[in-house]
């Protein structure tokens, strides 16, 4: 078990950010900030061309995992709702690609290059490229990301 | 099997968890603590249908996490024989709490049947008990799985799909059977305890590896609330993805 801060703030539920999720999704667009990696840090030596080993940005709390064009991958923060753009044959290259009420589950369409993320719940957003993220239906479930297009925070 | 944390924040009535595009079809989401799956039709059609699983077993206890990680398999669960019924697309899906597996026909038609799964794993030196078992948590399913979650397929072998176990700390081999059976079947064909892992979640293929995201859930202290996570209250914890010692089959 690692000490930490764990029940010594008061608790601060998300559920009344999933209640504002326009307003919020709004502001995370523009507001989430790129934790630097502790990649540096976390990595070993390359073996066989590859990192055994790729840090994420600390308290990052990641749920889902999902191969992008190789060799990107993604990784859904199921706490803080960020969407991590890593690198599979560089652990230092990473930044954020977007805050997220929740996200859990990743799937990437190969075909249309879209990133798919699970775990907003009770709403969702699509994103277009060049158009603030869109509410797609009462209950929808996802976010559909185009991760190359255009950053969705500044880096 | 329960996180200690609330794994599913839950708004409404469904607590959507993993999602899959299934390419020219659509995308699927799994709901936690209902027995379906929602469905989005390509971009861009904002319309949210959900598709029941009838046969999908659920554990009812407060906060159990069911339907969890999906997987798109396009021939299907492995089977030889082309008249099959398990030979036509499918969607695999597991029950966390259950560590059970599903195969759900593309389209889906309302069913969900679950996967027969065995131990194929090498018996221990000297006799003893099932490899798949565990001391006190009985054999059926292979206790080895523990709680289920992301799911993917080996890179080139079609037919094993590695599955991550959080709360065992290990990820799992199953290989599918190529006999047609009245249900599907699949086997327990390696197990994978790397030090290195940390209550894995998910998996992706990449690089001709398998590699595992460390979610350090099961560390948290219980009565963490979301808000203690998210607030910074846990920047020092560090995360990675680790790239998995290939896994062979026994």
């Amino acid at each position: 078990m690692v000490a930490a801060a764990g029940g010594r703030r008061a608790a601060r539920t998300r559920v009344t950010m999933i209640g504002g999720l326009a307003v919020a999704l709004a502001a995370a667009w523009v507001a989430a900030a790129a934790a630097a990696p502790a990649a540096a840090r976390a990595a070993r030596p390359p073996v066989g061309g590859l990192p055994s080993q790729i840090g994420l940005p600390d308290g990052f709390f990641p749920k889902g995992i999902v191969a992008g064009r190789y060799p990107t991958f993604y990784v859904a923060s199921l706490v803080t709702g960020r969407v991590y753009q890593g690198d599979f044959s560089h652990p230092s290259r990473g930044r954020m690609l977007a805050h997220l009420p929740y996200a859990k589950g990743l799937s990437y369409d190969a075909a249309a290059h879209v990133l798919y993320v699970a775990g907003i719940d009770g709403g969702g957003v699509r994103h277009r490229p060049g158009r603030p993220p869109a509410l797609i239906g009462g209950g929808a479930p996802a976010a559909a990301l185009p991760p190359n297009r255009r950053p969705l925070v500044d880096q | 099997m329960h996180l200690p944390l609330p794994f599913h924040p839950t708004v409404g009535r469904s607590s959507i968890n993993d999602v899959e595009v299934v390419p020219g079809v659509g995308v699927f989401f799994t709901d936690a603590i209902a027995p379906r799956l929602l469905f989005v039709p390509p971009w861009p059609s904002r319309a949210t249908s959900f598709a029941p699983l009838g046969g999908f077993a659920m554990d009812t206890r407060p906060n159990g996490t069911n339907a969890n990680g999906l997987l798109h398999l396009p021939g299907g669960l492995g089977a030889r024989d082309g008249r099959c019924p398990w030979r036509k697309p499918m969607l695999l899906v597991d029950n966390f709490a259950l560590a059970h597996l599903y195969a759900v026909p593309l389209p889906p038609d309302g069913t969900a049947t679950r996967v027969d799964v065995r131990c194929g794993l090498r018996a221990p030196p000297g006799g003893g008990d099932d490899a798949c078992t565990i001391p006190g948590e009985g054999d059926h399913p292979p206790a080895v799985m523990g709680g289920v979650d992301g799911m993917v397929r080996l890179p080139g072998a079609p037919r094993h799909i590695s599955i991550a176990n959080p709360t065992r700390h290990t990820v799992t081999v199953v290989r599918l059977d190529e006999r047609c059976g009245r249900r599907p079947g699949a086997a327990v064909v390696g197990v994978l305890g790397d030090a290195r892992l940390r209550t894995p979640t998910t998996l992706a293929a990449a690089g001709g590896w398998v590699w595992a995201v460390n979610s350090r859930l099961t560390e948290v202290p219980l009565g963490a609330a979301f808000g203690d996570l998210a607030s910074g209250g846990f920047d020092g914890w560090d995360f990675d993805v680790v790239r998995l010692q290939p896994l062979r089959a026994e």
